[in-house]
């Protein structure tokens, strides 16, 4: 097994690299490296991450959403990725607005369909490219995205039993957190 | 006078199902260190029974109802009727015939055929693929297992199964038909659904058993079926391989236990180790355990037949 | 002429997995082959990353190896480190809860083969190891031992010892039982050698970790490679097997029970008797409103925890556990993503089903050690 490998060195390596052309912006912070990439060259970034023999990254370990109301572009979607060989980490960070499809990572990575059915389920930014995208957490009646910030933690419909009509009613109610 | 004897073999097979009911569960708990109820654990399978009856009973949609209504009186029925030609004692016995060992074959089989019968009327992919699976598994074994029984015949000279079982005085079965005691046991313990021959029955095995469409009453006489299945298995064996009521020994001290008591207990030795392998092994996969009963057992059993019979024949002629 | 359509028939079966939870999986099966399975899931998903959203992360408790990645993670953020004792203290809680869930893995895969009997045996020794983390944290199976910035409190008089003594004499005793039992069983064998079998280069590409990466043939390791509290300064050895079928995943979890008591020996022996959850002074001092005394009474006040983001994974029994944590200075979690094993395992079991018997699903998802609590969150 390879020791920890030097995060430093791997964030020298990305002003050097084809990198420089596809990553908008990196930083290295509490020994991890941030990767910011637009959501046109997010595929050919890693795609380059899996295959350069600098950085091998075998493995999609997550997917996810970061929802920041108030900014412009609304949402953060967050690749790590793992190196088996190399023993390193990072993080590759997409900025997307709401409403806006990103391309789907699932030609590089096969692990990516959940991950991205996830995300699509929890803040509904979609991902065109992916071959199942539904909702996989939720039930398929269930139309809000859980994760936003602006969806209260009580749910945005109380059903409730009505005695007149003998059956369970909803009711939008505002949400009280 | 025959419904009256009828009535005390039905008695007798439910309280001894009862009983094993409890000693199944007792023994298992006891593997598995597990405390259950004690001696009043015996009341609950009738308990359990009682509350069956008030369970609802689900119907399947299709034709089949009445089919489905009636399969598992038919199936209880089968086995149930298999106890009519086992003697007991010497002279107790329901029907004494002529081709006992005969009627049992015939008797197994139609248990087969039903439990098919019982997968289709579920109208249930779930039914019908247990159905398969068992029937499949059961058939594999079916037949070097009456191949067994054939063997037995040949020795004994006899269809008559107390025929049979005094012709085993000087020796049981067991003993020079061996290999065949074993095919035969492990038939039993694919029909009585020990691992690590098993049916697949639910549990957690994730295709259902033929009866999952059962509820209420249809479930309490499959449920029962089973446990007079089990006892007639044992009965079976103690019959055709284990000498019945005959002692191990003619010695005085063995001559003055009754007899019944000799069969009583040459069954609950069988039965034991029916519920001790339930809870030691694993199951065969299915395709394993078919080619089994196809490949190794049935072939081995037919040069066995051949080779009693040639054995039977030149000891009683004197020529080869 | 009219002509039948033949069509392979589709059966739903719903899979409990071990733990208890459930999921839905449809089957196109031919006969006794599987052609296609696909998993669904969600069925108990009670949104845990919502909750600790709205919660104080005080308040956001869960199993030990899973909230062992979110204590860390918010460690990082606060810059803070466990002492040395508490560091020992959570290594032997984490060590003891991977020996219940692997437990309870092996047992599984047992069951799945059709003996039961082997779980109620691990159920006993389950029991126990609950019992030493209800001294330890004060419940038995959600264990809320662990706190930011070291444990609850420090074991209580003669744990360790009853611990040591329980592991060399009962223990071992057990694993010995249950090899006997299965691993040489010829029926167990037959039902696990070759099934489910997963390469090692299908391994990395579908996701895996942890056990079921290693039964595949790779060495690999968080407690090794990228080594967390106090790994680094104990000895042990990382089992790995070759074909990554089931009876592969099978003797990789056993050979983990051994070395992780071989773990929590040399804890027993390496810890230091020095004072419980104080905090180390040198990183603590920026952050004197969050330094965490021993007192029970700080412990549970709120704490802020700078902004910042960080990704931190501890080697939980199935696999790379995760915690992504985006704070934004307040008491709470702007956002915690918890990256669970199971997911990325239940993935790939269509892959991995295909061409395998019905009769080997139960071995084959309990042999990854799926909980479906775990996938839904």
């Amino acid at each position: 097994m390879i020791d920890k490998g030097n995060i430093n060195e791997l964030a020298e390596l990305v002003p050097i690299t084809s990198l420089r052309n596809l990553v908008s912006d990196f930083k290295v912070t509490k020994g991890e490296l941030f990767l910011n990439v637009k959501a046109d060259s997010l595929v050919k970034t890693i795609t380059f991450l899996k295959d350069d023999v600098n950085f091998q990254f075998e493995q999609l370990i997550d997917i996810c959403g970061v929802d920041y109301l108030n900014r412009e572009p609304r949402f953060d979607v967050v690749y790590h990725l793992l190196s088996i060989s190399l023993n390193q980490r990072i993080c590759v960070v997409v900025q997307v607005a709401d409403k806006t499809p990103i391309p789907s990572a699932v030609s590089v990575y096969e692990t990516a369909e959940w991950y991205e059915r996830e995300v699509w389920d929890m803040y509904g930014i979609s991902f065109f490219g992916n071959p199942d995208m539904c909702k996989i957490l939720t039930e398929s009646s269930f139309n809000d995205y859980p994760l936003r910030k602006d969806y209260p933690l009580n749910g945005s419909v109380k059903w409730s039993y009505d005695e007149k009509e003998q059956r369970l009613t909803a009711k939008s109610v505002d949400g009280i957190i | 006078m025959i419904i009256s004897e009828i009535i005390i073999l039905l008695s007798a097979l439910f309280a001894a199902s009862v009983l094993l009911i409890y000693v199944e569960r007792k023994l298992i708990a006891a593997v598995r260190l597990k405390k259950i109820a004690r001696v009043y654990g015996l009341m609950q399978p009738i308990a359990d029974a009682f509350k069956l009856f008030f369970n609802e009973t689900i119907l399947p949609r299709g034709k089949t109802q009445v089919a489905f209504m009636l399969l598992p009186v038919l199936f209880f029925t089968s086995i149930v009727a298999c106890w009519a030609v086992i003697p007991v004692d010497e002279g107790v016995v329901l029907a004494d015939i002529n081709a006992g060992a005969l009627f049992l074959v015939a008797m197994f089989f139609l248990s087969i055929c039903l439990i098919v019968v019982i997968g289709w009327a579920s109208d249930s992919k779930y039914a019908m693929f247990g159905a398969l699976h068992s029937v499949a598994m059961m058939v594999a074994y079916e037949l070097s297992a009456m191949l067994a029984i054939v063997c037995v015949l040949i020795s004994s000279g006899s269809m008559r199964l107390s025929d049979i079982v005094n012709a085993q005085a000087e020796m049981w079965y067991c003993l020079p038909h061996f290999p065949m005691f074993v095919v035969f046991f492990i038939y039993a313990l694919v029909r009585t659904n020990c691992p690590p021959f098993r049916m697949s029955e639910s549990g957690n095995i994730s295709d259902g058993e033929y009866s999952i469409e059962y509820t209420s009453v249809g479930y309490i006489f499959i449920a029962f079926a089973r446990y007079v299945n089990m006892l007639l298995m044992s009965a079976v064996i103690t019959v055709f391989f284990l000498g019945g009521w005959l002692p191990p020994f003619e010695v005085e001290l063995f001559l003055l236990i009754p007899s019944v008591i000799w069969f009583g207990l040459k069954m609950s030795l069988c039965l034991l180790i029916f519920i001790f392998t339930k809870t030691a092994f694993p199951i065969y996969r299915y395709d394993n355990l078919v080619q089994f009963g196809w490949k190794m057992f049935l072939p081995f059993s037919l040069v066995w037949v051949i080779a009693a019979a040639g054995y039977t024949l030149v000891s009683a002629t004197g020529k080869f | 002429m009219v002509r039948a359509v033949l069509k392979n028939s589709t059966l739903n079966t719903m899979q409990q997995t071990a733990g208890g939870g459930f999921f839905r999986l449809v089957l196109e099966v031919d006969g006794e082959n599987i052609l296609k399975a696909t998993p669904h899931i969600g069925f108990s998903h009670f949104g845990i990353e919502k909750l600790i959203e709205n919660k104080s992360y005080i308040n956001a408790v869960s199993l030990l190896n899973q909230e062992y990645a979110l204590v860390l993670a918010i460690e990082k953020l606060l810059k803070i480190k466990p002492s040395k004792r508490a560091a020992y203290i959570r290594v032997l809680l984490a060590e003891l809860s991977r020996i219940m869930s692997h437990l309870q893995t092996v047992v599984s895969i047992a069951e799945g083969a059709g003996n039961s009997t082997p779980s109620y045996y691990g159920a006993a020794v389950q029991e126990k190891i609950m019992e030493f983390l209800e001294l330890a944290g004060g419940s038995r199976l959600h264990a809320n031992c662990l706190r930011v910035g070291g444990v609850y409190n420090d074991l209580s008089y003669g744990l360790m010892e009853d611990i040591v003594k329980w592991l060399k004499k009962d223990f071992l005793c057990f694993l010995d039982n249950i090899d006997e039992k299965l691993t040489e069983d010829r029926i167990f064998k037959q039902r696990t050698v070759g099934i489910g079998t997963v390469s090692s280069e299908n391994a990395i590409e579908w996701g895996f970790s942890g056990a079921n990466l290693r039964a595949s043939g790779s060495l690999w390791d968080l407690r090794k490679a990228q080594p967390y509290d106090v790994y680094d300064e104990l000895d042990f050895e990382i089992p790995i097997g070759k074909y990554g079928d089931c009876y592969s995943r099978y003797l990789v979890r056993m050979a983990e029970m051994r070395q992780s008591v071989n773990i929590i020996l040399q804890i027993i022996e390496k810890i230091p008797e020095d004072f419980m959850i104080i905090l180390d002074d040198t990183v603590a001092t920026d952050n004197e409103k969050t330094v965490l005394s021993h007192s029970s009474k700080n412990i549970d006040e709120d704490y802020n925890v700078p902004a910042g983001q960080c990704y931190e994974s501890t080697e939980a029994p199935s696999g790379e556990f995760g915690a992504y944590l985006v704070s934004d200075g307040s008491n709470r979690a702007y956002r915690c993503k918890i990256r669970t094993p199971s997911f990325a395992h239940l993935q790939a079991v269509p892959h991995v089903l295909k061409g395998n018997k019905i009769e080997d699903i139960n071995t084959i998802i309990s042999s990854l050690g799926i909980e479906a609590g775990e996938v839904d969150r």
